[in-house]
């Protein structure tokens, strides 16, 4: 009983709403207890482990995540999508600060294009469990990538100053800048980042057993950040308040490299993007209410996105092609959780989303996509069972506005259980979740000049999932020990959306084909240890078996075939070794053979590879008056060119140094 | 322990890379039979060819096995002339050249204008020259000895098929990338003078052209591929080309020694196939619906022999294709052949 208290206190404090800059870490120096086994907890990143790691930007950072796959088309700048078993880039959100990215023209977040100089956190949180409240949006989407930037994190010291400048091959140069100030009530925070990438590279990789030599040109990247915060706490009548504003700018100029094209030439297209953000959120908490403890927020977010594609050399009668859009997204809500006790748990919330796009194509459409989206959570904790539901609706209308057409409303519901036994047998932990959710088509799937297709179904996924986690009895927080996660799962996709070539080769359509199905697991090791003299070890390793294949037509050439790009087999392993000031970190990570096409022949498989980095760290703070770091490495020691995408080349051996300077 | 993990670990992600072995080179060379174009996927470096010899035996990726090399992104033409086989690569921007003989690559031209890559698109023989039309607009004179360009000819906006009669070019201007305000003209090119002298309205989107032995010429127009159909007109050579619609629906053509035209449509609304046959000479429909093609899914070439009819089938354009021979004079099956991926070009090789 005892134990069981414990137990349940501290998995209280963990999914305290206002605990949503932490990292889910709970150090406690005093008393050694045992922490609960949480199976279903989400994949986290610290701070520390983003540093370990240097990784190139927030894409390459989560191609370690268990059951992820990131569709990688370049390197910095290059398109990086995400795609969790099977399911496409469109059924993952991002989530900054507690604000979903909204992009309603591709409906996916491109994952390089989000820098980590500024990441203080990350985590993949499929299973509803992270501590960052989301948005009624992200909720209901699930699998949400929710980074916390640093500049957010509330400031205990008067002030405070991060810059890093990092130098790496290829010509790519990084400056960040963070400026942070404790107010009387609150605290304030402004970033800047620079990143220059020139980029071409030499690369010699095989294809169909040949050879093929080359430059990669078209490359280079210019981006600049920059980003604000202000946080007002304060406290009235037992009403704890926060008031939070974020916004910020990115300018992006991206040159496209495209494919690697035999005997062809370089490619000359870029793409040009700027966005502009405004989030606004206000929570409260009333101390005095034992009988249900209510804590709100509402928030507001505007988004604006202008991108403009550029191809000087097209062969239409202009010579050139040169297409802009403007995405308009804002939206509103609420929501709220309610404990009573330990025991007892409710959410609910409610939230308005309005998607606009323009263009200055005549061919394409002017859409005005209205969401109204409602959920409500209970959770109740039960002799040794925690069971949750959750049931969410959206209601979408769309018009084209250019011809006042409307699309066929959409009403929707996403329904969500988890059963979790944390203690099953000792140490181990244990739950079962079942989830269907959908993902809307996005505008270009539905307007794209010839190759939309308005009557478009929304995608739907229906995702089970077994897991098991297990961790060592001296663990304490996360902080040391050993953790063993294994997850068995199972979706079906329905009304799948692919592009098809219905009118000829060039011209494809989107439609609504059939099923995928999946199967799979996979299973994940964390040893951490601190010696002596300052010592520390950490290691981590995961596998990801998965079958994801097509189902929909019995007897097609490609019926239980696995899905293009989705890798059978996937691995990463990262070993890191600090002492005192010095640390080491080595990281592995292994890519399945795949097929560029549904068709499993072996003309369209693509090459497993593996790549391996090295990277070093130096903290002089503690030798020097300079409160510096050193960050310094290798990425991809073995030189050798690879590709996760059927001719889009990625680049071999790069080196980087990075200084850090922190007070 | 800690470390041994972190060595087992290793080992196994080291193991796990294997590569794929290179095929073995078949030397066919001076066989004769047929040879057929794998267009491939767009970006995906996989145009190819197939090889069917005279014994029905079929070798794929024979590019690749002669030359020990890859042909290239998107192959889109392909023809026999002297001694030569030329094939249109057209994202990689090349015309591979071939001795007819030995099927091995002689040259490989580059199709670059002041460092841009053109696209070629279709290819044309006449006299020591190869005329091919590139998507900048352009036709270019290409000779056959010194595989140079010559000469650069102006016309629509993205040519593609070719035909040559009474010593002149015509040139189908698709304007495909303008899609939809499509170009709806034949260029006509005096060979003699290399000027453009005419220019002949025949609706949107121009695609395939052929000629018949009295130098009439066919021209496809593709529409829009909605509410605009796709048409065959001719253009008459004894009335001074003037135009008249044939009232059939084309996607590509095949005019065979008999003045027979054979037509492929594949209808991209209901996904079917069809094949018509026309007297050239007299203009008349011999028969609209030849062969049974309900096992066809995704027409996108024909070519007939002295003994068959072959048409290629895409498969929906993402599948490895088929190669289906038909009786030419009854539409009877015969049998059918597994290829390259969208397969849409045809040859006789004879030595």
């Amino acid at each position: 009983m005892k134990i069981i208290s414990t137990i349940l206190l501290i998995f209280c404090s963990s999914v305290l709403w206002s605990q949503d800059d932490s990292t889910g870490v709970k150090t406690f120096n005093e008393v050694q207890i045992i922490r609960p086994v949480i199976p279903e907890e989400p994949q986290r990143f610290t701070t520390e482990d983003i540093e370990r790691l240097q990784p190139l930007d927030l894409g390459s950072m989560l191609q370690s995540i268990p059951s992820v796959s990131i569709k990688n088309y370049g390197d910095v700048g290059g398109l990086k999508t995400l795609s969790y078993r099977g399911m496409g880039a469109q059924h993952n959100v991002l989530m900054v600060n507690g604000f979903a990215v909204a992009n309603a023209q591709t409906g996916m977040a491109d994952y390089s294009q989000v820098p980590v100089e500024n990441v203080s956190y990350i985590e993949h949180d499929v299973f509803g469990r992270s501590n960052i409240l989301p948005t009624v949006g992200a909720a209901l989407q699930g699998n949400v990538v929710s980074i916390l930037t640093k500049g957010r994190q509330l400031n205990y010291t008067k002030q405070s100053v991060l810059a890093s400048y990092g130098i790496s091959s290829f010509g790519q140069h990084d400056i960040f800048a963070l400026y942070k100030r404790k107010l009387k009530k609150g605290a304030f925070g402004i970033d800047v980042n620079q990143r220059f990438y020139r980029g071409n590279y030499t690369y010699n990789f095989q294809t169909s057993g040949i050879d093929v030599e080359g430059v990669r040109e078209n490359n280079a990247y210019q981006s600049s950040f920059v980003n604000f915060n202000y946080i007002r706490n304060w406290e009235k009548n037992y009403v704890y308040k926060v008031f939070e504003v974020f916004g910020g700018y990115t300018n992006i100029a991206n040159e496209l490299p495209g494919a690697v094209l035999l005997y062809a030439i370089a490619n000359d297209e870029e793409l040009n993007s700027e966005k502009g953000y405004v989030n606004l959120s206000y929570k409260s908490y009333n101390k005095r209410v034992k009988a249900w403890n209510i804590r709100s927020r509402s928030y507001a977010s505007f988004q604006l996105d202008k991108n403009q594609y550029l191809d000087p050399t097209y062969f239409n009668a202009a010579g050139f092609l040169e297409h802009n859009y403007q995405n308009f997204s804002h939206y509103y809500g609420h929501y709220a959780k309610a404990l009573k006790g330990d025991r007892f748990t409710l959410n609910w919330g409610g939230e308005f989303e309005n998607n606009l796009l323009n263009s200055n194509r005549e061919d394409f459409a002017t859409p005005n996509r209205l969401m109204a989206k409602g959920l409500m959570a209970g959770e109740v904790k039960y002799t040794k069972y925690i069971v949750k539901g959750s049931l969410g609706g959206r209601y979408i209308l769309e018009q084209n506005r250019g011809n006042n057409t409307w699309r066929n409303p959409i009403f929707a519901f996403t329904p969500e259980v988890l059963v979790d036994r944390p203690f099953l047998i000792g140490n181990v932990g244990a739950f079962l979740w079942y989830q269907r959710s959908f993902r809307l088509p996005n505008f270009n799937e539905l307007y794209y000049s010839q190759i939309g297709n308005i009557a478009l179904d929304p995608e739907k996924v229906n995702q089970l999932n077994l897991g098991v986690k297990w961790h060592s009895k001296n663990s304490v927080g996360n902080a040391y020990g050993q953790e063993f996660n294994a997850n068995a799962f199972g979706n079906l996709i329905e009304d799948k959306i692919l592009a098809i070539p219905t009118k000829n080769l060039f011209i494809w359509s989107m439609q609504n084909v059939g099923q995928v199905g999946s199967i799979g697991g996979d299973v994940s090791y964390v040893y951490r240890k601190k010696f002596r003299n300052n010592k520390f070890m950490q290691l981590n390793a995961n596998y990801t078996y998965q079958r994801v294949v097509d189902l929909s037509e019995k007897g097609s050439a490609t019926y239980r075939h696995q899905i293009a790009y989705i890798p059978e087999h996937s691995a990463n392993f990262s070993g890191t070794f600090e002492y005192r000031n010095f640390g080491m970190t080595h990281s592995l990570n292994y890519i399945g053979a795949r097929y560029a096409l549904n068709q499993n022949i072996p003309q369209n498989k693509v090459a497993a590879y593996m790549t391996y980095d090295i990277n070093l760290s130096l903290d002089l703070r503690g030798n020097s008056k300079l409160p510096l770091r050193v960050n310094g490495g290798i990425k991809n020691v073995g030189g050798k060119n690879y590709q996760y995408v059927k001719s889009f080349v990625l680049q071999g051996r790069s080196f980087y140094l990075k200084l850090i300077y922190e007070i | 322990m800690k470390f041994s993990i972190y060595i087992v670990f290793l080992g196994l992600l080291l193991l796990a890379c294997k590569e794929d072995p290179l095929p073995e080179p078949d030397n066919t060379g001076g066989k004769e039979g047929l040879l057929l174009l794998n267009e491939g996927l767009f970006q995906q470096n996989n145009a190819s060819l197939s090889f069917i010899d005279s014994e029905d035996a079929i070798t794929n990726d024979y590019f690749l096995q002669q030359n020990e090399r890859l042909l290239g992104d998107t192959g889109n033409d392909m023809i026999v002339y002297g001694g030569k086989v030329y094939i249109v690569v057209h994202a990689s921007s090349t015309i591979e050249v071939l001795d007819k003989s030995s099927l091995k690559s002689v040259k490989q031209i580059n199709l670059q204008h002041q460092g841009v890559n053109q696209l070629p698109r279709f290819v044309v023989g006449h006299g020591a020259f190869i005329y091919v039309s590139t998507y900048d607009g352009f036709v270019n004179k290409i000779d056959t000895s010194s595989f140079t360009v010559s000469n650069r000819v102006a016309v629509g906006n993205n040519p593609e098929g070719l035909a040559i009669s009474n010593d002149k070019i015509f040139v189908a201007n698709s304007g495909g990338l303008n899609s939809p305000n499509y170009d709806s003209t034949v260029s006509v090119i005096d060979l003699a003078t290399l000027q453009v002298t005419d220019e002949i309205f025949i609706g949107a989107n121009i695609g395939e052209l052929t000629v018949d032995s009295e130098g009439d010429v066919y021209v496809v127009k593709r529409g829009n591929y909605s509410n605009d159909p796709s048409e065959l007109f001719v253009l008459d050579a004894q009335n001074n080309y003037q135009k008249s619609n044939l009232g059939i629906a084309a996607t590509s053509l095949f005019m065979d020694e008999d003045d027979k035209l054979w037509i492929a449509h594949l209808n991209y609304g209901n996904n079917t196939s069809n094949v018509a046959v026309i007297d050239a000479a007299s203009e008349t429909v011999l028969s609209s619906n030849f062969i049974n093609a309900s096992d066809i899914q995704s027409l996108y070439g024909i070519f007939v022999d002295e003994e068959y009819l072959y048409c290629m089938d895409a498969r929906g354009f993402t599948l490895t294709g088929n190669l289906k021979k038909y009786n030419k004079n009854t539409g009877v099956f015969v049998e059918e052949f597994d290829t390259g991926l969208n397969p849409n070009t045809l040859v006789k090789i004879k030595n």
